[in-house]
């Protein structure tokens, strides 16, 4: 928990100091930023570790198909990348680049999820077959 | 010599064989056998051991259905996690998951739509061979009219309900279902106004069929009942009237008989209700847990602020409630009937 307030002291400064440094250079103002957010996101994940293997030891106590557990995480795992990269594009000017961004992450989970939704598409005509 | 042999060979041929009509309540199904009590002195220590058995059937399937809704638990937390995302990223994957809710539940609500239709079934079909047991008890016991009246009644009721659940209810459970799935996945408005709708006339068909049931019930017991108390009144007044010398001994001999009748319709009556119960309340125990977890699953992934996921969880709970009103709404024709088969004349 005390690491929580660390990153936040953290975040603090480097906000102080992306303003100072913007003034002469904005490209080490951004890189600063850049560099701080990478390490806060990498601190947190550390904290998610066990978080997910909480949710792995919920999915096996319910005999869950690992199939559905493991699109769902790469679903928020690409989730998490892109809206930390999107947020990154617009602080840096670049909408647009966040915006394709965006876009790509919605289609690359849709691709990831596809299996899932086969199978969805069996089981409600294995059901209306059935009746 | 001649004449006494024709007349005793006469007395002979003309006897009747006579016996005591044999009124069995049918054999318990396969799928209430185990829970069925060997033998029970009253109808609540039956009842008492009907409950027990079935409580410790129902317990390994309550494990797991426990253990499914975790695994919900699961997915809510990690669809929680991007809750707070300012990007439209997070809206495909709150579909991804409600997908993945739709397939984890879809299949276990569908064998549960099964469970519930074969209970339905063998209710159906064993109050089809109870009815008439007690119908023909009752009718013994001097209350033909009522006796006719009711079965006749029950007997449409069952197969109008029965139908309708198989043909009609269960399709619409499985379309109010479809359509929870879609309205979650797409957002859309008129589809979770089109499951309301579905889910309503689900709930008021039972409803009414329920009702006028107990109101043709209600209505048939007072005429048919008074009037076959008239009818059993005027006969024994007749009886110890018009016959001469064994008038009264008769009358009250007819009295005897309908008390023994009366004694035997109960037996069959109550044999008749725990062997319903048997068959109904595994079953209905396990839809109920079913629909308990749910209930609590959804207002605990609620508390995560996932609101399409807890609510796809919760429109499932409502497909389990609509099962276990369709099963109690059988159970409770068959039981309602045999009560007032076993409440006689008068």
């Amino acid at each position: 928990m005390d690491s929580f307030w660390q990153w936040v002291a953290g975040a603090m400064l480097t906000v102080v100091l992306g303003i100072a440094l913007g003034k002469h250079s904005k490209d080490i103002s951004l890189v600063l930023t850049m560099v701080v957010c990478c390490m806060i996101l990498l601190a947190a994940a550390v904290y998610l570790q066990p978080v997910m293997e909480f949710v792995k030891r919920l999915q096996t106590m319910g005999q869950l198909d690992d199939g559905y557990g493991q699109i769902l995480l790469k679903a928020v795992g690409i989730g998490l990348v892109t809206e930390f990269a999107v947020l990154i594009c617009n602080d840096s000017g670049n909408s647009a680049l966040g915006k394709s961004l965006q876009i790509a992450a919605t289609v690359v989970v849709l691709w990831i999820s596809l299996p899932l939704m086969e199978s969805l598409l069996d089981l409600i005509e294995r059901i209306m077959g059935g009746i | 010599m001649k004449k006494v042999l024709l007349l005793i060979f006469l007395i002979f041929n003309l006897a009747q064989p006579a016996w005591a009509m044999d009124y069995t309540a049918p054999t318990v199904p396969d799928s209430g056998a185990d829970l069925m009590p060997a033998q029970t002195e009253t109808f609540s220590q039956g009842l008492s051991k009907v409950l027990g058995k079935a409580i410790g059937l129902i317990s390994p399937s309550l494990a797991e259905a426990a253990g499914v809704c975790l695994s919900l638990v699961g997915i809510v937390m990690l669809h929680s996690v991007l809750q707070t995302m300012p990007t439209d990223v997070k809206k495909v994957i709150s579909l991804v998951s409600s997908l993945a809710i739709a397939g984890i539940l879809l299949s276990r609500t569908s064998s549960m739509l099964s469970l519930g239709v074969k209970t339905i079934r063998e209710l159906s079909d064993y109050g089809k061979l109870l009815l008439p047991v007690l119908t023909a008890a009752l009718a013994a016991q001097g209350g033909v009219t009522g006796a006719t009246a009711l079965y006749a009644g029950t007997a449409v009721f069952d197969t109008i309900l029965g139908t309708a659940i198989a043909k009609l209810l269960i399709p619409m459970v499985y379309g109010y279902l479809i359509l929870a799935i879609a309205g979650t996945a797409t957002g859309s408005e008129r589809l979770n106004k089109l499951r309301d709708l579905v889910k309503s006339f689900v709930s008021w068909c039972l409803k009414i069929i329920i009702y006028i049931f107990t109101g043709y019930i209600t209505i048939t017991g007072v005429i048919s009942g008074s009037a076959d108390a008239t009818a059993i009144k005027v006969t024994k007044i007749t009886m110890s009237g018009m016959i001469p010398v064994v008038g009264g001994i008769l009358s009250d001999a007819s009295e005897a008989v309908l008390v023994g009748a009366g004694v035997m319709k109960n037996a069959v009556g109550t044999y008749g209700l725990l062997a319903v119960l048997s068959v109904w309340i595994a079953p209905f125990l396990q839809i109920g847990a079913q629909y308990l977890l749910l209930k609590l699953t959804g207002a605990l992934c609620a508390t995560f602020g996932a609101k399409e996921p807890s609510q796809l969880i919760d429109q499932f709970s409502g497909a389990m409630g609509l099962l276990l009103g369709m099963t109690a709404a059988m159970c409770t024709l068959l039981l309602v009937s045999t009560v007032c088969f076993m409440r006689g004349v008068g």
